[in-house]
């Protein structure tokens, strides 16, 4: 493992010693209940009649901590559906996305299907959820996830989302979990940083702006759009959103990303020369010293009514 | 806005429920809020009644697959058994946690006499351990009442030598 990129956003994080002692501690492992078959309670007590210790995370009654470690990809509660793993910062692009039952949502880069998965179960496994993503390959592991938590309120498709139809019609909800360096997996993915250098971070712009941009089409005024990547570079966060917002065709606007109980830092306003709208502030940079989590990013948007 | 039916060949769902009832004792009523649909010869596949899949881009599955239909006796998913197996009432079996290892596994499970309760011979079975639907097995029945399942659990989905229900205990 190489941290050395990470140097980059020293004067950036708070509490650097602490932010980069984080960055190497193994995650602790995060269960995504799926509340169409169970609830926290009831998953609780089960893993519990197994001598595993748990503790729902505070913010949302929707995940468990496992506080132990375990093997949870090969018990029976997992599966038969009970839950999936999921790493608890990566579950707030989803919470913010709020999406109600029977509601018309996209998500637009959607493998592996874990958050497509959060977003049915929010939906109660009701209306209409399209997740796309251009791998075919990468595709059947939201085929799988999907499966075993026996969800029918999604439609597949593989297609470069950047160029997703809008003769389709519009979404009321938008998720882009957008394709990034993964800077903020370390902790899963020891070697998440290795090759990573300013080339490889600065080459990925291009594809998440456009991804944005397609958001901004397909969103129906008044819907909401969720911009989510699960890295620290501000050229893949607020450049994103900056530059897909000066040439929207579209009216959107930044809406503050907050979430009780749950320790964020705001979006950047200026990086380096660089210097993007002051309403960027509004975004949520996630630090794994903060909350014992992976890093992440989330900018809410709201594309609003045409002038 | 698009219609389910625009977009996917729903068929009429009431033979396929009505031998789901005859097997396993599983109420059409189960189903209620939901349509089938046909993307295939061999599958039908459920989806919520009100989702609205988009014309365009092709669709690669439209909700979840949910019967086999392409054979002498439909079978139903390993999916749709975990989604709603707990509705059956009839050639269900009740396996403790080696046999719910052994199925987990895709190894053969053996019956003891009076282990099938409310069974109706050879065929599809549902197998369950601590009030989970864990899929679908094929029972044969042999002399004086014992059985023998073999697992259709799903390969990729399969355990190892690990158990499901590896236990901790703390000092």
């Amino acid at each position: 493992m190489s941290p050395s990129v990470l140097e980059r956003y020293r004067g950036v994080v708070d509490e650097w010693d602490a932010f980069r002692a984080a960055s190497v501690r193994p995650l602790p492992t995060c269960l995504l209940v799926n509340r169409l078959r169970t609830d926290r309670a009831a998953l609780r007590a089960r893993l519990a009649d197994d001598g595993l210790r748990t503790r729902p995370v505070a913010w949302t009654e929707e995940a468990l901590l496992l506080a132990d470690d375990a093997s949870p990809g090969v018990r029976v509660e997992y599966l038969t559906g009970l839950y999936t793993v999921q790493e608890e910062a990566a579950l707030t692009a989803v919470h913010l996305l709020d999406p109600q039952p029977g509601e018309r949502v996209l998500d637009l880069c959607s493998a592996p299907g874990n958050k497509t998965a959060q977003i049915a179960i929010r939906m109660e496994d009701r209306g209409t959820v399209v997740a796309n993503d251009r791998s075919h390959q990468r595709m059947r592991a939201t085929r799988n996830t999907l499966d075993r938590l026996g969800i029918t309120n999604v439609t597949l498709t593989h297609h470069d989302g950047a160029n997703f139809p809008s003769d389709g019609g519009t979404y009321d909800r938008i998720l882009v979990d957008a394709p990034c360096s993964c800077e903020g997996t370390s902790r899963k993915n020891p070697d998440a940083l290795d090759g990573l250098d300013e080339a490889s971070i600065a080459s990925l712009g291009g594809v998440q702006t456009a991804l944005l941009r397609k958001a901004f089409q397909l969103c129906r005024p008044g819907g909401r759009i969720v911009y989510a990547t699960c890295t620290y570079a501000p050229e893949e966060n607020e450049a994103v959103v900056d530059r897909a917002l000066r040439g929207s065709d579209w009216p959107v606007r930044l809406v503050d990303a907050r979430i009780e109980g749950f320790v964020h830092r705001p979006g950047l306003t200026d990086w380096r020369d660089a210097s993007y709208r002051p309403s960027l502030a509004g975004a949520m940079r996630v630090y794994p010293h903060h909350n014992d989590t992976g890093g992440f990013f989330v900018a809410v948007l709201e594309r609003q009514e045409s002038a | 806005m698009t219609k389910l039916t625009d977009v996917l060949d729903v068929v009429d769902p009431e033979p396929w429920f009505a031998g789901l009832e005859e097997r396993f004792g599983i109420q059409p009523a189960a189903f209620d809020g939901y349509v089938l649909h046909r993307p295939n010869n061999k599958t039908l596949w459920i989806v919520a009644a009100d989702h609205e899949p988009p014309p365009r881009p092709p669709n690669a599955g439209v909700g979840l697959g949910f019967l086999h239909t392409a054979m002498a006796v439909p079978k139903l998913t390993t999916q749709a058994a975990m989604a709603f197996g707990h509705h059956a009432t009839r050639n269900v079996v009740t396996l403790d946690e080696a046999g719910a290892d052994r199925y987990l596994r895709r190894d053969d499970v053996t019956l003891e006499a009076g282990e099938l309760v409310d069974g109706d011979g050879d065929g599809y079975v549902l197998l369950r351990c601590r009030g989970l639907t864990l899929g679908v097995g094929f029972l044969r029945v042999g002399e004086s009442g014992t059985g023998r399942i073999r697992s259709l659990f799903p390969k990729a989905w399969s355990i190892a030598d690990s158990s499901a229900f590896e236990t901790r205990t703390w000092k």
